[in-house]
């Protein structure tokens, strides 16, 4: 069976349970799969980029010696990333309430007073990219976590709830403020060039 | 128009996530470094090859400690079921040993009466040396009595044989104590031989006081025969005695 067969057949609950019963290419499917959306779930939520290498190591030992206790109707994804959360909530505890509280006092900066770096550059992917940085760094935390959630993993709203241990309408409610704290920050920073940019791409556009 | 600004908001709130999610979605490159990627997927080798280790193991090692817990509780079972009654015997007859007790055990119960029977047989032995030493000097002397009787032409004794006499009986006596208490030994320590060697000395000792008595009846007129030679002398001897000086 090739690595592409398998990528398409085998669902990520049916490669966990082949890694338990002791196939090793099973792991390395699922570890192909999801290593970027967790990679970067962390990443983003730190600035060490050692202490990041170091986190995702250690979810991933953990997700590998838990494997044989885990719950087949569960979803993996939503396994793997309580895992991850729940082990950066631990390593940055004390870390995460100052960053809270320095973050909300800078988005309202961010959202309220700032100026547009350089409108000229708008078109540049690369400052776009940059800008959505910058901006999702100033999301509150709790916010941010969401917006990872959501976009690294692709869970639905009720699954980053369960991650999250929260209510489905305030996990709603964290992802619309993030969304919008997020575009507006982004107006702020890149102004009229991404107006017309996004006029440009009609259906996608604000 | 409360619902439509709520429609509006949701339709605002659409707009936004999907601009943002589009850009971000762009932006997103960052994955873990190879050196990373190769220490994850050792893990997972290790990990893999050491449950395959497990299950190759034999499956009694990975029960060693019930197995050791069962056998421990059917060691204990077997020795309460095998020897259930040994300390209620034991109470009622202490003096017997118990039914699954070798010989060897036997023989150390017996150890101090054996050794008390051993030391009353080497007393009777050393008794025995002494007596049979007194016996050589006496018959020594009455050797020399005789011939000293074979020497003298008048008849007359010049040796007196009256303490010889008693000397004799005495030791029938202790000769006749001492065939006793073999004949208690005998059944235990005792060897057949040493009995007869003392049964021989006793049947001469016997002859040699009956001959005595016989020569001290003649040579006195009024001899009288004590009746404590009955118990040392057969009861033909004696008769022989009894009816020779009646007469």
């Amino acid at each position: 069976m090739t690595l592409n067969n398998q990528t398409v057949q085998e669902t990520d609950e049916n490669l966990l349970t082949q890694f338990v019963n002791g196939e090793y290419a099973a792991f390395q499917l699922l570890y192909e799969r999801h290593k970027g959306g967790l990679f970067r779930y962390v990443a983003r939520q730190l600035h060490d980029q050692n202490l990041v290498e170091d986190i995702f190591q250690e979810v991933w030992s953990k997700v590998i010696s838990r494997a044989s206790s885990f719950d087949q109707q569960a979803k993996f994804t939503t396994w793997l990333y309580t895992i991850a959360r729940h082990h950066l909530i631990d390593h940055i505890r004390h870390i995460k309430v100052v960053e809270n509280v320095i973050s909300e006092s800078e988005n309202k900066e961010a959202v309220e007073g700032v100026s547009a770096s350089s409108p000229e550059q708008a078109h540049d992917t690369v400052l776009q990219s940059q800008a959505l940085m910058q901006c999702l760094d100033k999301l509150p935390m709790q916010q941010k976590d969401c917006f990872l959630l959501k976009e690294e993993s692709g869970l639905s709203a009720k699954e980053i709830a369960e991650i999250i241990d929260t209510g489905f309408e305030a996990t709603k409610s964290r992802l619309r403020y993030a969304y919008q704290s997020l575009r507006h920050c982004l107006e702020q920073k890149l102004g009229d060039l991404l107006k017309s940019d996004t006029g440009n791409k009609g259906g996608q556009s604000i | 128009m409360s619902n439509q600004n709520d429609d509006n908001l949701n339709d605002q709130d659409e707009k936004d996530s999907a601009f943002v999610s589009k850009l971000y979605q762009q932006t997103k490159h960052q994955i873990p470094s190879s050196e990373v990627d190769d220490k994850v997927l050792a893990m997972a080798r290790q990990h893999t090859a050491a449950a395959s280790k497990s299950k190759a193991k034999p499956l009694w090692t990975k029960w060693q400690f019930a197995t050791s817990i069962a056998a421990s509780a059917l060691f204990v079972a077997f020795i309460f079921m095998h020897t259930p009654n040994e300390p209620l015997e034991s109470q009622l007859s202490p003096s017997l040993p118990p039914p699954s007790a070798s010989k060897e055990e036997q023989a150390d119960r017996f150890e101090p009466e054996v050794a008390t029977l051993r030391d009353a047989k080497e007393m009777a032995l050393l008794k025995q040396r002494a007596s049979s030493e007194k016996r050589k000097m006496v018959a020594e002397e009455m050797q020399n009595a005789d011939d000293l009787e074979a020497i003298t032409v008048t008849g007359s004794r010049i040796v007196d044989i009256d303490p010889y006499i008693e000397e004799i009986y005495s030791e029938l006596i202790a000769l006749k104590a001492e065939l006793t208490e073999s004949e208690q030994l005998q059944s235990l320590v005792a060897k057949p031989e040493q009995e007869d060697s003392l049964l021989q000395e006793y049947d001469d000792l016997q002859s040699l006081l009956f001959d005595f008595l016989i020569e001290q009846k003649a040579e006195q007129d009024d001899w009288q025969l004590d009746t404590k030679y009955k118990q040392v002398l057969t009861e033909a001897q004696w008769e022989k005695l009894t009816a020779s000086s009646q007469d």
